[in-house]
C-alpha cells in the first residue's frame, strides 16, 4: 500500500516535471519566433532624391534606422554631385571660369577619376563632359520635355564639341590638391550617368554597417542592388515599355543597371526621333542599340558601362563588358537581343531574335 | 531515479486516430476555402516627399486631387492627369496597371506605385 | 534533469542518426517538383522514437542541434527561420499526443508532419509579407500527413523491435523476451 502511494506521488512529481518542461519549451519557441520576426521586420521607403525615384525594401531589426541613414547619406551627396544645387562641387566646376582651380572633395575627385579612366578606355564613348551638348539638345533635367522641337543645327553642335572633351587637357584633375581646372569656361560636367550606380554602392556599405538581414534597393528604376539575397528582376523591353522582355536572377550582393535610349527623347516636325544618349560626334548614337542591362559587383561601374555600351555598339560594347568581368543583355532596335557572359535570362517574348 | 513508465499506444492503429484525421481534414478544407475567398487585389500606393500618403484599390475608379498633381484610377489603370511641374513629363507617361510599375512626378516628389503580387521582385528599365 | 554520460551518449547516437538521415533526405530529388520543400521525413522517425527512448528534453536538444547543423551543412543559414519553429512545434505536438496514449504512432507522426509543414508556410508568409504561401497550405498539409503515416509506421515497428526502453509493449510480443529485456537501460 505504501509503495503504491509512493509510486503515485512519484508519478505526480514526474508528471509535473514533464509539464514544466513542455511549458519551458513552448516559451522558448515563442522567444525564438519573436527573434525571427524581429529579424524580418520590414521597412519600405519610396521617394524622390537627387531628381530620381528611389525604392528600398529592407528587412532586419535595424531596417528603419538603416534606411533613414541611407536617405540622409544620399542627400549629402547632392552637395557634391548635383548640377543644379548651388555650391555643390559639380555646380562650382560648371560655373567656374577657365583657369580657376576649383576645390572639390576627395569623394568627387574619386568619381571624376573613375569617369576619366572610362573616358580613356572607351575612347570618349563614356563622357561626363558632354553636359553643354546635353543642354543644347534640351535633354537636361530642367530643359527636357516630350514636346516636339527642332534639333540643334550641325554648326551649333560642332562648335560645342571642343568644350565637351574630358581629356587631361580640357579638364585638369589634380589628385593631390583636389582641384579641377577647366580649359574653357563653357565646359561643364554631369555625373548623372554614374550617380545612381554610386548610390547602390553607398547603400551596400550602409547596409553592412547596420547589419540588416537583407534588402532590395532601387534608384530611378534603372539601378538595383539585391543585398544579401538574390532577386528575380524583370527587364522591361526597351523597344516596348508596356511589356517585359524577360526575367533574370540577380545574384546576391550584385548590382544591375540599365540605360536606354527610351529614357529621354523627342521628335521633330518631320517625325524623326532624337534620344538623349549622345555619341562622340555630339549627336544621338546610331549604334542601333536601344537598351543595355549590366550586372556586376560595383554599382557605379555598371551604371557607367551601361551608358557606354549604347554608344559603342554591340561588338565593342560586349568586349568592354567582358573585359570588366560584367554580364548583361544588349537589346537592339530591330528586335534582337544578345546576352553577355553567363547569365540566367528567361525570355518572355517570342518575337525577338537572340544573337 | 524514477522509472519512466510511459504508456504509449500499443497498436499500429487506434480508434482515436480518426479524431486527428478529421481535425486535419477540417484544416485542409478551411485553407482551401481561404484560397478561393481571398481576392488578390493590387493596390495603388501614393508617396509624396518620401511619405506614404494613401493606398487605394486598383479596381475602384477614383480621382485623387493632390496639391500639385491629380492622380486618376480608371479601368484598372493609373495615370497622372494634371501636374504643375514645368516639364510635364509625368503627363506623357502611359497609364500603368501592373504590380511593381510606377509613375512619378519627380519635381513634385510624387510617386504613384502599384503594389501587389507580381511575377518579379523588381522591374528595371521602365524609363525615368 | 541529470545529464549522465549515458544520456549524453544516447543523445549523440540519436543526433548522429538524425543528421545522417537529414542529409540523405536533402540529396533526394524533390518528390513533387511543385513543392521542393516537401521531404520524406525520415529523420522524423528517429525523433519520434527518441521521444520514447530518451524523453522530451533530450529530444528537444536533438531537434535544435539538428536544425543548426543542417543549416550549417547546406550553407543556408536562413533555413533556420523555417526549420526551428516547425521542428519545435511538431516535436511538442508529437509529445503531447503520444503522452495521452490514445493515438497510434502513424497518426501522431501524421499530425506532427502536418504541423511542421503548416508552420513552415506561416513563417514564409511572414518572411515574404504576403499571403501567397497560404495557397500551398492544403497540398502541403495533406501530403505531409501522408508521409507522416508512413514514417509513423516505421517508427512503430522500429520501437517494437527495440530491445530496451520499450516498456509497455510487452503485450504485443513474446512476453519472455520482453520481460527479460525490460529494465536494461
Amino acid at each position: 500500500m505504501e509503495t503504491q502511494k509512493e509510486e503515485s506521488v512519484q508519478k505526480k512529481k514526474f508528471n509535473y516535471k514533464i509539464l514544466l518542461r513542455a511549458v519551458l519549451a513552448l516559451l522558448f519557441t515563442a522567444l525564438l519566433i519573436a527573434v525571427i520576426i524581429l529579424a524580418l521586420y520590414t521597412d519600405e521607403k519610396n521617394g524622390v532624391i537627387m531628381g530620381s525615384e528611389y525604392s528600398f525594401v529592407t528587412k532586419g531589426v535595424h531596417s528603419k534606422l538603416c534606411n533613414a541613414n541611407l536617405i540622409s547619406l544620399i542627400e549629402e551627396k547632392e552637395n557634391l554631385f548635383s548640377t543644379e544645387k548651388e555650391n555643390s562641387d559639380i555646380f562650382n566646376i560648371n560655373n567656374a571660369p577657365k583657369g580657376e582651380q576649383v576645390k572639390i572633395s576627395s569623394e568627387t575627385m574619386g568619381l571624376l577619376l573613375l569617369a576619366r579612366e572610362l573616358y580613356v578606355k572607351t575612347d570618349g564613348a563614356f563622357n561626363i563632359a558632354i553636359y553643354p551638348l546635353i543642354e543644347l539638345w534640351k535633354f537636361s533635367p530642367s530643359t527636357f520635355n516630350y514636346a516636339e522641337k527642332q534639333p540643334p543645327s550641325d554648326s551649333d553642335i560642332d562648335s560645342m564639341l571642343q568644350y565637351c572633351k574630358f581629356d587631361a587637357d580640357t579638364f585638369i584633375l589634380d589628385k593631390e590638391n583636389l582641384t579641377v581646372t577647366k580649359k574653357y569656361s563653357e565646359s561643364k560636367l554631369d555625373p548623372g550617368a554614374m550617380v545612381k550606380g554610386y548610390n547602390l554602392d553607398i547603400a551596400r556599405q550602409n547596409a553592412d554597417d547596420y547589419g540588416i538581414s537583407y534588402s532590395l534597393y532601387s534608384f530611378g528604376g534603372s539601378s538595383i542592388l539585391g543585398y544579401k539575397k538574390s532577386y528575380n528582376i524583370g527587364i522591361i523591353d526597351p523597344n516596348n515599355k508596356e511589356r517585359v522582355l524577360g526575367s533574370l536572377l540577380l545574384p546576391e550582393n550584385m548590382c544591375i543597371s540599365t540605360s536606354g535610349t527610351y529614357e529621354r527623347f523627342y521628335k521633330d516636325s518631320a517625325g524623326n526621333i532624337y534620344h538623349h544618349i549622345l555619341a562622340t560626334d555630339g549627336k544621338p548614337s546610331t549604334s542601333g542599340i536601344t537598351g543595355v542591362t549590366v550586372i556586376g559587383e560595383s554599382g557605379v561601374l555598371c551604371d557607367m558601362i551601361s551608358t557606354a555600351v549604347i554608344v559603342m555598339g554591340l561588338d565593342k560594347g560586349r568586349e568592354l563588358m567582358l573585359e570588366y568581368g560584367l554580364t548583361g543583355i544588349i537589346v537592339t532596335q530591330d528586335n534582337k537581343y544578345s546576352t553577355v557572359g553567363n547569365i540566367g535570362f528567361y525570355p518572355e517574348i517570342d518575337d525577338y531574335i537572340r544573337i | 531515479m524514477t522509472k519512466k513508465e510511459k504508456n504509449f499506444c500499443k497498436k499500429p492503429f487506434s480508434v482515436w486516430d480518426i479524431v486527428i484525421y478529421i481535425v486535419f481534414t477540417v484544416f485542409v478544407i478551411i485553407s482551401v476555402i481561404f484560397v478561393f475567398i481571398g481576392e488578390k487585389g493590387n493596390t495603388v500606393e501614393i508617396y509624396l516627399d518620401g511619405k506614404h500618403l494613401y493606398s487605394f484599390e486598383l479596381s475602384t475608379d477614383r480621382v485623387i486631387e493632390l496639391e500639385h498633381n491629380t492622380v486618376v484610377i480608371e479601368n484598372g489603370e493609373v495615370y497622372i492627369s494634371y501636374a504643375d511641374c514645368p516639364n510635364k513629363i509625368c503627363l506623357n507617361s502611359p497609364p500603368v496597371s501592373k504590380a511593381g510599375r510606377s509613375i512619378s512626378c519627380l519635381p513634385n516628389k510624387l510617386i504613384v506605385y502599384i503594389s501587389g503580387d507580381s511575377d518579379y521582385d523588381a522591374v528595371i528599365g521602365g524609363g525615368l | 534533469m541529470k545529464l549522465s554520460t549515458q544520456k549524453i551518449s544516447k543523445i549523440s547516437a540519436l543526433l548522429t542518426l538524425v543528421l545522417i538521415l537529414g542529409i540523405i533526405e536533402n540529396y533526394f530529388p524533390p518528390i513533387i517538383p511543385l513543392f521542393p520543400t516537401l521531404k520524406l521525413g525520415l529523420s522524423n522517425v528517429i525523433i519520434t522514437c527518441s521521444i520514447v527512448i530518451a524523453g522530451l528534453f533530450p529530444t528537444f536538444i536533438i531537434v535544435i542541434l539538428k536544425c543548426f547543423v543542417l543549416s550549417l551543412f547546406t550553407g543556408n543559414l536562413s533555413s533556420l527561420m523555417y526549420s526551428l519553429p516547425a521542428g519545435i512545434l511538431s516535436l511538442l505536438i508529437s509529445f503531447l499526443l503520444l503522452k495521452t496514449g490514445l493515438f497510434s504512432f502513424p497518426a501522431v507522426s501524421a499530425a506532427s508532419a502536418g504541423i511542421h509543414n503548416s508552420v513552415q508556410i506561416f513563417v514564409a508568409c511572414v518572411v515574404m509579407q504576403s499571403a501567397v504561401p497560404l495557397l500551398y497550405l492544403p497540398y502541403l498539409i495533406s501530403l505531409g500527413m501522408l508521409t507522416g503515416v508512413f514514417t509513423g509506421f516505421i517508427c512503430f515497428y522500429l520501437l517494437k523491435k527495440l530491445p530496451d526502453k520499450f516498456g509497455g509493449f510487452k503485450s504485443r510480443f513474446n512476453t519472455e523476451e520482453g520481460k527479460a529485456m525490460k529494465g536494461k537501460k
